[in-house]
């Protein structure tokens, strides 16, 4: 093929153009990775999402332990306002679970400390180990809803046909927005094995 | 015709090239690969149809009578996708290819190389993206992505090998789609004839300038999210998983950062065109030119920062919805600056009905109504209703149909006699607008009904009460997928025009055409402008 | 940015014609929109 004398040749500020397009690519490329922990970052700081890690700020029973003597700080329970906590879960595909709560709804004053309990039963003839996954709604009350104990803490470990009652310790802190009269809290119990084919094998 | 224009070698260049299937698989001629990217978009075009065309008969009456819904959540979502990137896309960097060299006298584009390659990664793509519906036929997997377009975990997380070949598809249209904006900012930023400024840029080139920089900036987001999902797959990472501590809302988030822009990303070049057509026929300069470069690109940075307004359901904060809400409606402030415009160039123009013309015509108006009814999808409040039903489809498909591919038409009517040097079919064009605007209404018409009714979308069956309307939407398709047979014709008559006794077009072939491209003969110089025009005296 | 004037095929009272149908088409337009906006207020729902 000849050379057209009027076509000009690549010339050096098509290759600066380039490279600061491809460098533009890359910079994008990257910006999508680095959405991942900063949703994580905008989630935990927000309770966007309804994720509830929350600040571990010393609120105790009764109050913040503020004491260096270790008494018990003054109380700090709203009984002027009580809040009704709905508590729901669901067994994700690729756990052969049962799963329900005992306690359908509890009405509580803001800073108070309840238990409740969640019975799940392994339905299959083999051991299964089990990862809760909480989920606080309205995300404005995911942050102050400190659970103080809970299943969801750690793998949960189910003989075959065995049941347990797992169980929840929680207190819905002060702070909450005085308009909030309902929470819920969700549990997604998922198969803990960390192994594609549990989740391909879902049917 | 022009005096600058006529190449001396012009025969002469050709005898170099190699024939047959070589030249088109070697060539490095912006109007070879334009010729290219547009044919393959028209292939596409009737084979993303063809999956639709399916479901609508599905859909004439409820019950299930053609198909399992494994296969119908293939063909919807299969569907989506060739048109958008097998089809849309690759007729828009056609145009670009033909008509960017054209406009701001270029010999061609800047990377030649580039752009061939650019082109043949797409028939490898779209082969990847349709293949496992054969595989399916001879037992090897389960079919196609299953999923819907939008892929959303976890649904694509468990899904099938379909899903994988689909990751793979996107990656490669990727590549492909991001060499062609490179292309196009270096030839416009570099390869523009002295004395074109850029607020002298036709504004089709601006249009697409501003598609290339969205591609640029969106493209790599989604080539993440989906090889986030292939590793969730098969390599045991938890990005969308959420017993790992992963988000599936995530992949919202990620998915409709590329897909928000994407809208414009395909409608910018269209907008770009608009003007031109309707300055055409109307016999008027443009109204409004720098309005309309300024609108772009205020669409183009709006429209990075407003994506969760497609998910406004899956549970976002109150503060985050606003915020959401108001972004999304002032993107109608730049767009409604266009629409005036438009309807300023006509504005006591001496207006002639050709074709282009026609099309454009529709498009202003059916693109309206796709702009108004998402405003209604825009409102928090109200999307609660219609979100995921077939207000939604009837929606997108006024946006992407009557204001993308009917924009494209308009495109491929103005400039075939520029590309061929023949004048095509007016009556069978005038035909084709007809029967497409008539069917299209009547086939998408009904759905915003069905949908304020409650029909939900991606549903192979449904209650008995949208009987009816899904009945007249079906025939609508039909008669729109059929009378698209007649734009293939019509096209094939016009590039073989000698043979067809058609007559020959002038450089200038629509009287009212200003502008560098009718500058040169019709079909233009092998190499298109071999002395660049220099816009530094006028008149020269 | 036409580089000489462009030689029209309509001659210059086919050109008034056209110009004066479309600005009564626009008013025509105009006014039937007016008038489905006014005529909104009065629907009963």
């Amino acid at each position: 093929m000849e050379t057209v004398p009027s076509l000009p040749p690549s010339p050096p500020n098509h290759r600066k153009l380039i490279g600061k397009l491809l460098a533009a690519v890359a910079a994008a490329f990257a910006f999508g990775f680095a959405l991942v922990p900063l949703y994580d970052v905008l989630c935990a700081a927000t309770g966007f999402n309804g994720k509830t890690e929350i600040k571990r700020d010393g609120f105790g029973v009764g109050g913040f332990s503020t004491r260096q003597d270790g008494a018990a700080p003054p109380s700090r329970i709203d009984r002027s306002r009580t809040v009704t906590v709905e508590f729901t879960g669901t067994v994700m595909p690729g756990l052969s679970w049962d799963m329900r709560p005992l306690t359908f709804n509890l009405e509580v004053h803001p800073g108070e400390m309840h238990q409740v309990m969640y019975l799940v039963r392994n339905t299959s003839d083999r051991p299964i180990t089990g990862q809760a996954v909480p989920s606080v709604s309205p995300g404005k009350a995911a942050q102050h809803f400190d659970k103080v104990d809970c299943f969801c803490f750690s793998q949960q470990l189910l003989a075959p046909g065995e049941s347990k009652e797992l169980p929840l310790t929680f207190i819905v802190k002060p702070e909450m927005d005085s308009d909030i009269r309902h929470v819920t809290l969700s549990y997604a119990f998922f198969n803990a094995v960390k192994d594609k084919t549990a989740l391909n094998n879902r049917e | 015709m022009s005096h600058a224009t006529t190449a001396p070698h012009e025969t002469h260049h050709d005898a170099h090239y190699p024939g047959g299937i070589m030249r088109w698989l070697t060539t490095t001629n912006h109007k070879d690969i334009g010729s290219m990217y547009l044919t393959f978009a028209l292939i596409m075009f009737f084979v993303g149809g063809a999956m639709i065309l399916a479901v609508r008969a599905e859909l004439f009456q409820p019950g299930l009578q053609l198909m399992q819904p494994e296969f119908f959540n293939q063909l919807i979502g299969i569907h989506a996708l060739v048109m958008i990137f097998a089809a849309l896309m690759p007729a828009a960097t056609g145009f670009a290819n033909w008509q960017i060299p054209l406009m701001i006298g270029a010999p061609d584009m800047a990377l030649p190389r580039i752009n061939n390659w650019g082109f043949w990664l797409l028939p490898p793509a779209a082969i990847l993206l349709t293949l496992p519906f054969l595989l399916a036929v001879f037992g090897i997997g389960d079919g196609a992505l299953n999923t819907g377009w939008t892929m959303y975990a976890p649904l694509s997380v468990q899904g099938g090998i379909g899903v994988d070949f689909a990751i793979f598809s996107i990656h490669i249209l990727g590549i492909s789609s991001i060499l062609g904006s490179i292309n196009v900012i270096v030839t416009i930023f570099n390869l523009r004839a002295p004395g074109m400024t850029m607020m002298k840029l036709p504004i089709f080139c601006w249009g697409w300038l501003i598609t290339a920089f969205l591609l640029i900036a969106t493209i790599p987001v989604l080539a993440g999210a989906v090889t986030m999902l292939l590793t969730d797959r098969h390599f045991g990472t938890h990005f969308f998983n959420a017993a790992g501590g992963g988000d599936p809302i995530l992949f919202q988030h990620l998915f409709w950062f590329f897909g928000h822009p994407e809208v414009y990303i395909l409608l910018l070049p269209v907008w770009g065109l608009m003007p031109h057509v309707l300055a055409t026929f109307s016999r008027k300069p443009m109204y409004g030119y720098k309005a309309q470069v300024y609108s772009f690109i205020a669409i183009g940075l709006l429209s990075v920062v407003v994506w969760a307004h497609h998910f406004f359901t899956a549970g976002l904060p109150v503060p985050a919805l606003l915020y959401f809400m108001y972004s999304t409606m002032a993107i109608s402030l730049p767009l409604a600056v266009l629409f005036f415009c438009w309807i300023a160039t006509m504005w006591k123009g001496a207006m002639s009905f050709e074709t282009p013309m026609l099309f454009a015509q529709g498009f202003i108006i059916m693109f309206g109504v796709a702009g108004l009814t998402g405003l209604v999808l825009a409102d928090v409040a109200a999307d609660a209703q219609y979100h995921h039903s077939y207000f939604v489809i009837a929606h997108f498909h006024y946006a992407l149909f009557a204001g993308g591919i009917m924009g494209v038409m308009t495109g491929v009517y103005y400039w075939l006699p520029k590309w061929t040097g023949y004048m095509y079919d007016e009556k069978l064009g005038k035909l084709h607008f007809w029967l497409t605007v008539i069917s299209f209404n009547l086939t998408f018409m009904p759905q915003f009904f069905l949908g304020l009714a409650g029909m939900p979308r991606r549903i192979p069956d449904y209650a008995l009460q949208f009987t009816e309307f899904n009945a007249i939407s079906t025939v609508g398709a039909m008669i729109l997928g059929f009378s698209q047979l007649i734009f293939a014709w019509n096209i094939w008559k016009c590039a073989r025009g000698h043979a067809n006794g058609l007559a020959p077009a002038e450089g200038r072939a629509w009287e009212g055409a200003t502008g560098l491209e009718w500058e040169l003969s019709s079909p233009p110089p092998h190499h298109s402008w071999e002395v660049q025009p220099d816009l530094r005296q006028p008149g020269a | 940015m036409s580089l000489h004037p462009t030689p029209y095929a309509f001659d210059e009272a086919e050109l008034a014609r056209r110009r004066s149908a479309s600005r009564r088409m626009a008013w025509l337009i105009g006014l039937a929109a007016a008038l489905i906006y006014i005529g909104g207020f009065f629907l009963q729902r």
